[in-house]
């Protein structure tokens, strides 16, 4: 299946970038890991006339702690090295779980976090789990930088807030505080290495009196985006999160959800399969912020 | 079609230097069975699932069905072809004909090189890890039953090389079908 | 008891039948250097790609092809105006390889194109253009059989392509016998054989007026007949070399188009082409299993015995005939030599919708049947308050049985595979009361099958034959055109040659299927290569070797009924110094006057009969028998099913491998897993919405039930090679009904329609009083 052809560009600074995102517009694609790029190629979803590789971009693999205690993941750091790095597995080991469930090793040997978001596809597994943590992403272009919460980064069926010319340059999350869970829920029946029906993630942290005073829940595969559940979220905050109450509160994630019928599922299906694996996700991340302890200060 | 502009590749592939001229937009694949003429990488579905295209590239196992070529310059490919060594399997390989680790024989090549990144990674993998770190690679035939236990059979091969490399390597065995002992020998 | 004692029927004279030796082609498989079709160089190859139709019916008002033809390296681009336009089909001829004025499903080719490079093909694909007259389509076999429904084929009224009725003893009365009626309709999907390398081919057309076709086809010898039918070409003109081929499971019979249209690209630019699908071809366009219909009714006395069974089957055909006719046979009959049953009557209908043709895969109609079957024994043993393991053995067929068909049943391991699959997992005596823990329940169900080993369709004819060489070293090569399609049959004719000669294993080679070189083989169907190709093998095998023992016989001046081969050397039995070497043999009878090589040769036909009108008759010269459980947990709250173990048996007759035979039983009862869980080519107006293996999920290795046990049961066959039968295809078919039973086990849920997906269950367990079969007379 060979592609059609294209020019590659392969710029060796941030400045010569932009120059050819501007150059080529939308006429260009930015190749990063290329295992979603190459697919849609191969399946004339797109025919760019222009590839600019951003591998050979210096600063953009890191794997680190920022002056904030927030974890900063550069947009060509693999799933394989974030979900491998010591660093990632001891602070923040639901990200390296999550990262697992991500389709096969070789794909994670691949596959960059950054190119998973720009990807905006609702179906992936890191968006619900970084949208639980408060994630943010770093954008960088010709005019300068902004943080841009992941909150905010996804707009539509495969679209995101980056405006031409904008590069996503790294990926920030906030440290975990003391008695806080989270966990990333995937619900993919028909094997391991498919797309989740429902993914489900959840954030949930505890006051000393047991009381949740802090949870975000993320949602993939049940809206044209990755989404959160703030209905839910509403229902839960400030209460204790007892299983009856959950259950409840679940359910009104039926109003913030627009799920497609897809050989994954039904929409009805995977309406019920969002409530199910929400109220799974926050008992999970509770067991594990109750059992977390009041941490380190 | 207008004629497009061929770039200069340099990379290694199975410890050999090439210079290759190559178009932008042919894959890592391609690259290996047409220029190369190393058919062993194979191509299953051309979209990264199946993992019978799987070459390591610095060590690291990749779909070449998804990788331009390019972008593989100055790098180190290695192919199932450049696995044995002076005649001598690898004792993966000498596990998978042991074991019965294969049918047809399609996704052998990538299931090895798939098998040869985990246990570079990890040479004592529990079972659980084996069928993690092998799940990108598909078989339609074993139900994998075999090739897990052949990932198994090739630890302890490779285990007994380390050691043996101060006392008595491991024999390919005399036979012409055989892999490791007698040539009557499976893996019970 | 008769089944299961282990004996071996010959002496070994090698001792290799029934040893785990590695595989003749392991070495190469596992460096890479094995073959197969797309690995083929040849120079200045042509690269084809094909055109597809978007619609599921349209007429071809238009295909200009002039733009296309101009685009630099495009060497042809044909239609079926290029083509001999003859239609090609093994018992319908409806397929034109390059769709004729109308096009019936969407993937149905309409044009071919040959190029220096890929892109130059692709962009003349795209040049083609092609006007349709968009017609009414029909996708549902039951609605196309409706009066009105829209008509694919003129000459196929009602949309019919084929039916039958079968009728045995009297039904009404096997009926009234009843004292429990069990009546269901059981629904089966459309799967895809997922083998790993997809359909490739490079022909090759030059002066000497030959086409020489190397293909991933699993039969060379009826590829051959068919494609030179359809060429209009002399069949020895088609020169088929067989390379390695990735996998088959009855999908790469070239019942569909990919090969007939790169023989015709090749053709016409007289030159060589290489066409090479993409995973999304076969997905569109190649021969899927057949999605069935069945309603089926069984009676049962009160104290289990089956005393009636009727069945109404419709089997969705798609838009072309491949050999559905005859496995809609096979769904409508085979099932029916499990069970001592005397009182049936089955109608099957054929029939054509907008959608891609179905074909073989691996148990050939087969799982269909025994889905709705095995699924109805449990129903029924829960009517009747019998363990569904009691049931099944007080019916089980036995050896010695002439089945309700007229089927000779040699030998049958059925009770024993039931027996040991049940005590594997756990089912001692009785069943073990599901289990249950917070959202989880578990349950243990079983189920059995039977098939065939060879059957006698294509004519009066279900043989095969072989020669072997025995070289002037002493090596000996084997000769068979049954071909390798990677079950490891080079390796099991290599076992049996050795054995049969007296010659050590590793002395043996086999080579591959070549029409011009090796003898006539009918191919991987069936079950049949071990069985039948094997027995072929050691007739030649014992023709070689009773011409050596005449050699010695001379030299030695010597009774050849004296003299003995073992281990690779010739010698008297009563002086066992006077010895010589099969090499020094094999020297000595060709270097002299009037010398000849040593080579045996071997033609083995079954002692089975064609079917009368009625289908009755012994098909095959011999019936595997097998048995599976399996173990499930079930998510009631998501419906997910997880198998957490999964035993099976299989009656082989006697293993001449068993590390391929358990090879064998473990692939299939991963495919049946997928067949019963996972899989399935999900249409909307006829498109196929998963065409890829993205979203086609076939099992990963995690995927997989944590205990995968493999049983052989070997009860030795005294027709089969050792002993050997047919096992391939035997391994699939119970495994859907026993998930379905454990399932039903475990949540009470009964799920009539395959696959058992996590959704169907989810929406069975909501369902109101869903949980029981109704009353039995439903």
């Amino acid at each position: 299946m060979a592609l059609w052809p294209f020019d590659y560009l392969e710029p060796t600074s941030p400045e010569e970038c932009f120059a050819l995102m501007a150059e080529h517009g939308s006429e260009a694609k930015l190749l990063a890991g290329g295992t979603a790029l190459m697919q849609f190629l191969k399946q004339g979803l797109a025919r760019p006339r222009a590839l600019i590789n951003l591998k050979r971009l210096p600063g953009l693999g890191g794997i680190e702690v920022g002056p904030e205690g927030a974890l900063r993941l550069g947009a060509l750091a693999t799933h394989r090295r974030i979900e491998d790095a010591p660093l990632v597995r001891e602070r923040w080991p639901m990200l390296a779980e999550m990262l697992q469930l991500v389709a096969s090793p070789r794909i994670r040997n691949m596959a960059t976090i950054g190119g998973n978001l720009c990807h905006g596809d609702a179906n992936e597994d890191p968006p619900p789990l970084l949208l639980a943590l408060d994630a943010s992403v770093r954008v960088i272009s010709r005019v300068g930088e902004r943080l841009l919460p992941v909150d905010g980064l996804f707009t539509d069926f495969y679209e995101t807030a980056l405006k031409p010319g904008e590069l996503l340059a790294e990926v920030r999350v906030p440290p975990l505080p003391p008695r806080s869970g989270a966990v990333y829920l995937k619900f993919a029946p028909k094997s391991r290495q498919d797309f989740a029906t429902v993914g489900a993630a959840a954030f949930v942290r505890l006051a000393d009196a047991g009381r949740c005073v802090e949870l975000r829940l993320g949602l993939a595969g049940v809206a044209p985006t990755p989404v959160r559940a703030r209905k839910v979220e509403a229902a839960l905050q400030g209460q204790l999160l007892s299983e009856p109450l959950v259950r409840e509160a679940a359910a009104l994630v039926e109003d913030e959800i627009d799920p497609v019928g897809d050989i994954r599922g039904s929409a009805g299906y995977k309406r019920e399969m969002a409530k199910l694996f929400l109220r799974r996700a926050v008992a999970e991340a509770l067991r594990r912020a109750g059992a977390a302890g009041p941490g380190p200060t | 079609m207008s004629p497009r502009q061929k770039r200069q590749l340099s990379l290694e592939v199975n410890g050999e230097p090439y210079e290759l001229l190559v178009e932008p937009h042919w894959l890592l694949v391609d690259v290996l069975r047409d220029q190369l003429h190393l058919t062993g990488t194979k191509i299953g579905c051309g979209i990264g699932v199946c993992g019978a295209c799987t070459v390591l590239v610095d060590g690291q196992a990749v779909s070449s069905c998804l990788a331009l070529a390019v972008d593989a310059h100055g790098k180190a490919v290695t192919t199932i072809e450049g696995l044995a060594r002076e005649g001598r399997l690898h004792p993966i390989q000498q596990a998978f004909i042991a074991c019965g680790g294969f049918q047809c024989g399609f996704c052998t090549p990538g299931m090895i090189m798939g098998a040869k990144e985990l246990l570079d990674r990890n040479p004592a993998p529990t079972e659980e890890e084996i069928r993690a770190g092998l799940s990108g690679n598909l078989c339609r035939c074993t139900g994998y039953v075999k090739i897990i236990e052949s990932v198994q059979v090739a630890v302890r091969l490779l285990q007994e090389e380390m050691a043996g490399e101060a006392g008595a390597p491991v024999s390919p065995g005399p036979g012409r079908h055989a892999a490791v002992g007698s040539g009557q020998g499976g893996a019970r | 008891m008769s089944t299961g004692a282990r004996t071996v029927t010959a002496p070994g004279r090698s001792g290799v039948v029934g040893a785990r030796v590695p595989r003749v082609d392991g070495k190469e498989k596992v460096t890479g250097e094995a073959a197969y079709a797309a690995d083929i160089a040849l120079p200045r190859v042509l690269v084809g790609k094909v055109l597809r139709s978007p619609y599921p019916h349209a007429r071809l008002l238009r295909v200009d092809t002039s733009k296309a033809r101009r685009v630099p390296g495009v060497k042809a681009v044909i239609t079926a105006e290029d083509t001999p336009k003859i239609p090609h089909g093994l018992f319908v001829k409806d397929t034109y390889p390059l769709a004729l004025e109308r096009v019936r499903y969407v993937g149905d080719e309409v044009a071919a194109v040959a190029a220096a490079i890929e892109e130059a093909a692709s962009e003349a694909l795209e040049l083609i253009e092609v006007e349709y007259e968009e017609l009414p389509a029909v996708f549902d076999p039951l609605e196309a059989m409706a009066p009105g429904a829209p008509q694919l084929h003129a000459d196929r009224p009602g949309n019919i392509a084929y039916q039958l009725s079968v009728e045995r003893g009297d039904v009404e009365a096997g009926f009234r016998q009843a004292a429990h009626v069990i009546e269901e309709r059981f629904t089966t999907h459309a799967t895809y054989h997922a083998y790993l390398e997809p359909i490739a081919s490079v022909v090759s057309y030059g002066h000497t007026g030959k086409l020489t076709v190397w293909a991933s086809a699993q039969e060379p010898f009826m590829t051959q007949a068919e494609l030179a039918e359809a060429l209009h070409l002399p069949p020895s003109d088609i020169h088929f070399i067989q390379p390695h081929v990735g996998g088959a499971f009855g999908g790469k019979t070239m019942d569909d188009n990919h090969l007939y249209i790169s023989c015709l690209l090749a053709l016409k630019t007289r030159a060589a082409v290489k066409l090479v699908n993409t995973r999304e071809d076969e997905f569109v366009a190649s021969r899927p299993r057949v999605p069935t219909v069945i309603d089926l009714k069984v009676g049962f006395a009160g104290d289990g015995a089956i005393v009636a069974k009727e069945a109404r089957v419709v089997s969705d055909n798609g838009a072309y005939t491949s050999r559905t006719p005859v496995i809609m046979r096979t769904t409508c009959i085979r099932a029916d030599s499990l069970y001592r049953l005397q009182n049936l009557r089955t109608h099957g209908y054929l029939v054509y919708t907008n959608k891609i043709p179905t074909g073989s895969m691996r148990g050939f109609g087969n799982p269909q049947m025994h889905f709705a079957l095995e699924s109805v024994m449990d129903m029924a043993a829960r009517e009747l308050g019998m363990d569904p393991l009691a049931l099944r053995l007080r019916n089980a067929t036995q050896a010695g049985d002439v089945t309700v068909h007229g089927w000779r049943v040699a030998s049958c391991g059925l009770s024993e595979c039931l027996e040991r699959t049940a005590a594997e997992v756990g089912w001692r005596g009785a069943r073990p009361a599901p289990g249950a823990s917070g959202t989880k329940r578990r349950g243990v169900g079983l189920a059995c099958a039977t098939h065939v080993s060879g059957r006698r369709h294509f004519g009066n004819y279900d043989g095969s034959s072989a020669l072997v060489k025995v070289n002037e070293d002493g090596r000996v090569v084997v000769l068979s055109g049954e071909g390798d399609v990677g079950q490891g049959s080079r390796t099991i004719f290599a076992q049996i040659a050795a054995e049969e000669l007296g010659v050590p294993y590793e002395d043996v080679d086999v080579t591959m299927a070549d029409t011009e070189s090796t003898p006539f083989g009918m191919g991987s169907h069936a079950s049949k290569v071990t069985f039948v190709g094997g027995n072929a093998v050691r007739v030649a095998a014992a023709d070689a070797r009773r011409q050596l023992l005449e050699i010695t016989a001379r030299l030695f001046e010597a009774r050849a009924e004296d003299l003995a081969i073992q281990d690779g050397r010739i010698f008297h039995r009563e002086l066992p110094q006077r010895a010589l070497t099969v090499a020094e043999a094999a020297k000595a009878h060709i270097y002299r006057q009037g010398g000849e090589p040593v080579i045996g040769k071997g033609a083995w036909d079954p002692p089975s009969e064609l079917h009368d009108k009625t289908f009755y008759g012994n098909i095959s010269g011999a019936y595997p028998f097998g048995a599976c459980a399996a173990e499930v947990e079930v998510d009631v709250e998501s419906g997910e099913v997880k198998v957490l173990r999964i035993v099976s048996a299989a009656d082989v007759g006697r293993a001449i491998n068993p590390m391929l035979a358990e090879g064998q039983i473990e692939g299939g009862v991963i495919q049946g897993l997928g067949y019963a869980l996972c899989e399935e080519i999900r249409n909307e107006e006829g498109r196929v919405l998963n065409p890829n293996f993205s979203d086609y999920r076939i099992m990963a290795c995690e995927d997989i039930p944590v205990e995968v046990k493999a049983i052989l049961v070997e009860p030795v066959d005294p027709y089969g090679p050792f002993g050997a039968k047919g096992l391939g295809e035997l391994v699939v078919a119970p495994v859907a009904p026993a998930v379905a039973n454990a399932v039903a086990h475990a949540v009470g849920a009964r799920i009539t329609s395959l696959p058992i997906t996590a959704e169907k269950l989810f929406t069975a367990l909501r369902r109101p009083q869903a949980s029981r079969p109704a009353t039995p007379n439903r």
